[in-house]
This record gives C-alpha cells, structure tokens and sequence, in this order.
C-alpha cells in the first residue's frame, strides 16, 4: 500500500487523540463563553509535570495525575482571571501561554537532572475487533489513552446534545443574562468548564510526554494547543465538526510525517490529494441548483488541476523539511478559510465576563 | 484620567514591578544563587555598564515597536497576537533585500531594510487581516497559525534561499556594511544603535495619530461602538484591516531592526527571541499608553539582557525572563482589577455616577461582536 498504510492510520490516531481531546475540552469552555487562549501553556506545563511525576514515581496513572494537577493549576488561574476578576480572556490567555512555556522551560533546566527516555504506552488490543483489516489494528488495538480520549469525546458530545446540563451550557455561552434569571448558575458553569478544558489539554500533554515520545522537551507541544484552538473554530462549535477538523489535521500531520521521511513525494500522494480536492468541490456543489460556479469553486478547480498535472508531468518532487512542517498549520489556516464565516456562530457570549447587575 | 487618579494608578504600577522582582528573588532563591549577587549582577548587565546600557537601550527598540502595534490595534477594537510571524517575515524579507544592497550608500541602504521589513510584515499581517475581514476567522486563532508557519519559513530560508555560510551553517550570508543601521562610536562594540532615537519618535507620533487625526479619530470609533461608527460612516471593518496593516509594518520594521541593529551580522532562525510576544507585553505594562510604552519597553528589554548576563555568570537559566514576563501580566491584569474596584467603589460612596472605565481590560464586546 506504500505510504497509506496501517502504520500510517495508526501514526494518525496517536497523532490526533491529544489534539482531539485538548480540543473537546476547548468546546466545552468556549460553549460556556470561556476562551482559551493559552491552550498551548497549558498543555506543555501538563506535559511537563507528568514527565516529572514519572521520574520520581515511575508509575504511568499516577504520572498522568500528575499532568492533570499541574494543568489544573492554570485552569484555575485562568478562571480566577476570566470569571472572578472579570480581565480581558484574550489577554489572559496571553500570559497563561507565556507562563506556560517559561515555567516549563525554566524548570526542565533546573528541576530535572537526568533525563531518561520512557518506552511509550503500552497497547492493549480489543477482544475481537483488533482482528478487522485496516480499522482494526488502528483503531482497537491501542493504548489506554486513546480509549479514554474516545470514550470522553464521545460523553462529551452526548452530555452537551442530549443532558439539560448541555442545554444550560449553551445558554450560559449565549445569554447568561437569561440563564441566570432561569436560576442556572453561570459562574459556576463556567468555572467547572474553564477547569475542565484545561483539565483536557493538561491530560493531551501528557500523553505526549509520557505516553508517546517518552521525553520532556522545551515547548514540545509544537503548536497542537493552537491546532485544537482552531479546530474549534472550524467545528463552528460543534462536536462533530471538532472531530472532523482533528482528522484532517491529524491525517496532514501522519503524511507530512512520513513524506518527511520519504524525501520525495510518491505519485499516489499527489492523486490522493487530487481525490480529496474533488470531494470538497463535490459537496460545495451539493444542494445547489443548477451549475454555477463561484470564486471559490474555480480555485478549487485551478488547485485540482494542479494537482493532476503534478501527478502525471512531475511526480517525484521534493519539499524541504521545514516546509513540510508547517503543513498541518497551512492547512489548519486554508480550513478555516473555507469553513465560512465562523464568526457569526460562535457562541454570543464567548469571551465576554457576565456583570450580575446585584452587589 | 484625572489627577486624583495618576498617583494610585502610579503605585499599581510600582506594585507589579515589586511583585515580579519579588517572583524573581524567589525563583532565584529556589536554585540557589544569593538574590542580593543576582541584582547585582543584572545592574552590572543591564545599565551598570555602558556597553550593557547601550544594548539595553538598542534591544528595547524592535519591543517598543511591537507594543505600539498592539495598542493601534486594540483602539481599533482588534487583537491578533500575529507579532512573532510579521517580526519574522518582516526580517527575513529585510534580509533579502539587505543582501542585495551593497552597492548602494549606507542612507539608501538602510532605508531599504527598513522599508522591506516593514513591507513584509505587513504583507504577512494582511493574511491574516484578510481572513478575519473576508473569510470571518477570528483573527486571534488565525494568527497564532501563522506565527507557526513563519516560523518553518524563516528555518527554511537559512537554510536554502537565503543560507549563505559556506560551512553550511543555518544563517544567511553576512550583511553589507552600508546595510548596518548606524550606532554611536563613543562605546565599542556596536552596541548602542542610534535606532534608539525611535523611542521618543514613534511614541509620540503614535500618541498624536491616534489622538489629533481624523485618522486617529476614526480608528478610535472602530474599536468603541461599531454601531455608532458605522451610523456616522465608518467602516469598523476597513479601520481593522488598516490596524492590522499597521502593526503589521511595525513589527516588521521591528524584525528588521533585530537584525540590523543587532549583535550578529546575519539572519538565523532563531533571530525573533520571543519579541512579537514580549512586545504585548510591554503595552499591557504600559497599560496601552502610548506615552509610557517606551519605559515599558526598557523595563523588559533589561529583564532579556540581564537574563543573559545572569545566565553567563550565575548560571541561572534565561527562560526565568519568559516566566517573568508572563508573570507581568496576570500582575498587571490583576492590579488593573483592583485599581477599578477602587475607583468605583469610591464613586459609589460619592453617590456619583460610575466612571468610565479606560482599560480594555472591561470591554464588554465579544469576540464575535468585534467585527
């Protein structure tokens, strides 16, 4: 199968399980009207403490308490700023970010002294399923983690579609105003969300450290806080559209990854892509009458067209590592370009402190 | 702001930065190094020294440059934190053509850096500005991303377009001497850049257009009531996209001045050093005053160098600067709220009408109201 293979899927799924539950977690915070900026902080400080919980325990569960507490820290913090003392959230997503990065780098110099490599999670298959072909090994044949990240996604998604405790969220989000003449307490929704998030991505660092690559390295989240930040967005603050959006950059990331190693890009990558531009241009056209085209649509159509030529005229070109690199962020950036305007949808109350007008 | 309320103002501020030497000690304490040897060591490297001053003072400006684009852009009602990608994209194009300069006199030389490197931050702000104005993404997310990519790009140049170095090194080619912003002869070394005149300069300029020109004027109306601005003709949208552009510029000339004015004569990956992020904040501890962004900018631009010195002599590690600087700004978001309770407290017992508040720490607009 060449570079689409099994290992392939796997590399995706431990690729986006972090990212997806960072970004769950976002959802839920930005549902009730909490921005987080600092995702990214506070993943690596979640990264951090776990890895240093490791080396003084050993012991993966409670390292990844460990994770959790350290990140919970800044959960608080952040919702001390954002709903108590009622600060810019953006701003204060600013500084969680800065302290993030400098308190971990800071203490990985001086804290830890002799760092050891971890061997990563172990994988534990699934009776009956880690047998199916492709899926199965990907999907069912995993580490811990993973199974939890999925069992959470999926309760999460239930709980804010399907609970009344969803239902209050979402107003808490929208009209606080009206959620608290209804009796629903909004700082305390919005403070269990804040902490929840940042529970969430200090559990995806974690992961990171400990469970994947088995180190703690200076700001080794690489930028998948602000991958979650945007797969929100994208979503337009919906369950489904967060997991979409984790694939797509999930997927980038994996080939990127072994295109990297590659050193030139086989044909099957370039008709891959080409597949791909044609199903986007597929379901714009879905549900429009008769054929017209847009802008959008005749950019599509150039960028197929290259792709194709590509393929035939000169399939074995090379990219530079960096470049490569900054694949997934580029797409992250073209994703939302094409996601519409997100702006009108996000939750009316995202970002902004509610003032009860009583003392 | 009345007089009654500079002096509580004043001491808030004092009150931060006595909280983060504080944090400071502590950090300091906690690796073993006496604080007492390490302030010493920070005054000896940071203002002790006329070299160190003249550094000090140098590296303050691409900070100072920063900041300002942050506070043209919150008037406008907009926040990107796009400043590491723009300071990045405005050095490496600054490069390009600074490379390309060596034929020209120094004046013209100069000035070409200057005018590509703000070019080219503007050029990356304006993705992002047309994303948010078009396209309707949160210019905050978008540009996060692409700080991300400016990042790889700028890897990417020194080591293929621009690498220059003949033992294959990841950085460009060494600068022509006529592309070398000037610097003053009294203190060896290249250390104090005559860039610093762009303290005083840009601050003050920045201070009239926002408060004496239509322009200014207009900015403002975005970045208050989008309503109001758009019934008395004023595109809240156009006037973003401009601040966008504008802190694009700035920090971009920013980049270029890192590199120019700086200490080593060639562009290497890491030349941003976290500037585009310790220039917001610079403005948060100016608390987005123009007229106080320059002492700001000094402030931080001396925990950087001092960091270094503390580094080199007591081995304390740099990254303390970073947490200090993050600690800066819960300090100075905290102090603000306290500051405001204060104030509304003492005008509700005057039975007055609530003052307005000045700090965009209480702009009630959301973020997708922000248009």
């Amino acid at each position: 199968m060449g570079i689409f293979d099994v290992a392939f899927l796997v590399s995706a799924v431990t690729i986006a399980a972090p990212i997806l539950l960072a970004a769950t977690g976002e959802l839920v915070s930005e549902k009730a009207g909490v921005i987080n900026v600092g995702l990214e902080g506070v993943m690596l400080t979640g990264a951090f403490t776990a890895y240093w919980t490791m080396l003084g325990t050993g012991n993966m569960f409670v390292s990844f308490l460990g994770g959790l507490a350290g990140a919970l820290l800044f959960g608080v913090l952040m919702a001390v700023l954002a709903i108590e003392a009622k600060v810019d959230q953006i701003v204060s997503g600013i500084a969680i970010g800065l302290l993030g990065y400098g308190i971990t780098t800071f203490l990985n110099s001086d804290a830890i002294k002799d760092p050891k490599t971890l061997a990563p999670m172990e994988r534990h298959g699934i009776p009956g399923l880690e047998h199916l072909p492709v899926v199965g090994q990907a999907l069912f044949n995993q580490d811990v983690f993973i199974y939890v990240t999925a069992v959470v996604v999926v309760l999460v998604a239930l709980a804010m579609t399907r609970t009344t405790w969803g239902v209050n969220l979402k107003a808490v989000g929208e009209t606080p105003i009206a959620a608290d003449a209804a009796g629903v307490s909004v700082r305390g929704l919005r403070w269990a969300a804040t902490v929840f998030s940042a529970g969430c991505a200090g559990l995806a660092g974690a992961y990171l450290s400990i469970g994947d690559v088995g180190v703690f390295r200076e700001s080794m989240t690489g930028g998948r806080g602000y991958l979650a930040l945007a797969a929100v967005l994208f979503s337009r603050w919906r369950p489904g559209g967060v997991g979409l959006a984790v694939t797509i950059f999930a997927v980038t990331d994996a080939t990127q990854l072994r295109l990297q190693a590659l050193g030139e890009i086989p044909r099957e990558v370039w008709i891959a892509a080409a597949l791909i531009v044609l199903v986007v241009l597929a379901l714009r056209a879905r549900g429009r009458a008769g054929i017209r085209l847009t802008r959008g649509d005749a950019f599509i159509g150039v960028v197929l067209i290259a792709l194709v030529v590509t393929a035939i005229a000169a399939p074995k070109t090379t990219l530079p590592v960096p470049l490569w690199l900054a694949m997934p962020y580029v797409l992250a950036l073209v994703a939302l370009a094409t996601a519409g305007n997100t702006r009108n949808q996000a939750p009316a109350a995202l970002s902004i402190p509610y003032l009860r007008s009583e003392t | 702001m009345t007089g009654k309320d500079l002096l509580p103002r004043i001491g808030a501020q004092l009150a931060v930065v006595v909280g983060a030497i504080a944090l400071a000690a502590a950090m300091v304490a906690a690796i073993g190094v006496s604080p007492g040897d390490a302030l010493s060591v920070f005054w000896d490297g940071t203002f002790g020294r006329s070299a160190n001053l003249g550094t000090t003072l140098t590296q303050s400006v691409p900070l100072l440059l920063v900041a300002l684009g942050w506070i043209v852009t919150t008037r406008a009602g907009r926040l990107h934190v796009g400043f590491p990608g723009q300071v990045i994209t405005g050095g490496s194009a600054a490069t390009a053509v600074g490379l390309q300069c060596g034929g020209l006199p120094m004046p013209l030389a100069v000035l070409a850096t200057v005018a590509a490197g703000g070019l080219g931050g503007m050029l990356w702000a304006a993705v992002t500005a047309w994303l948010w104005a078009s396209r309707g993404v949160l210019e905050i997310v978008s540009s996060l991303l692409l700080n991300l990519v400016a990042v790889q790009v700028a890897a990417w140049l020194v080591r293929g377009p621009l690498q220059g170095s003949l033992d294959g090194q990841p950085q460009s080619k060494t600068f022509p001497d006529s592309t070398w912003w000037p610097a003053y002869d009294g203190i060896p070394g290249r250390t104090l850049s005559y860039d610093v005149v762009l303290l005083p300069i840009c601050a003050i300029l920045v201070v009239v257009v926002l408060s004496r020109t239509v322009f200014g004027f207009r900015l403002r109306m975005a970045g208050g009531n989008r309503d109001a601005a758009r019934w008395s003709g004023v595109d809240p949208v156009r006037e973003g996209v401009k601040a966008i552009l504008i802190s694009g510029g700035l920090a971009g000339v920013a980049g270029a001045a890192l590199l120019f004015a700086g200490s080593t004569p060639w562009m290497s990956d890491g030349f941003e050093a976290n500037v585009g992020f310790n220039g917001i904040a610079v403005a948060l501890l100016a608390r987005n005053s123009a007229a106080a962004a320059p002492i700001a900018a000094i402030a931080f631009s001396s925990l950087n160098v001092g960091g270094t010195a503390l580094q080199a002599q007591l081995d304390v590690p740099s990254s303390m600067a970073s947490v200090l600087q993050g600690a800066v700004i819960v300090l100075v978001l905290v102090a603000a709220v306290l500051l405001q309770r204060r104030v509304s407290r003492r005008a509700a017992t005057a039975l007055s009408p609530a003052p307005e508040s000045d700090a965009k720490d209480a702009d009630p607009a959301p973020l997708a109201e922000r248009v």
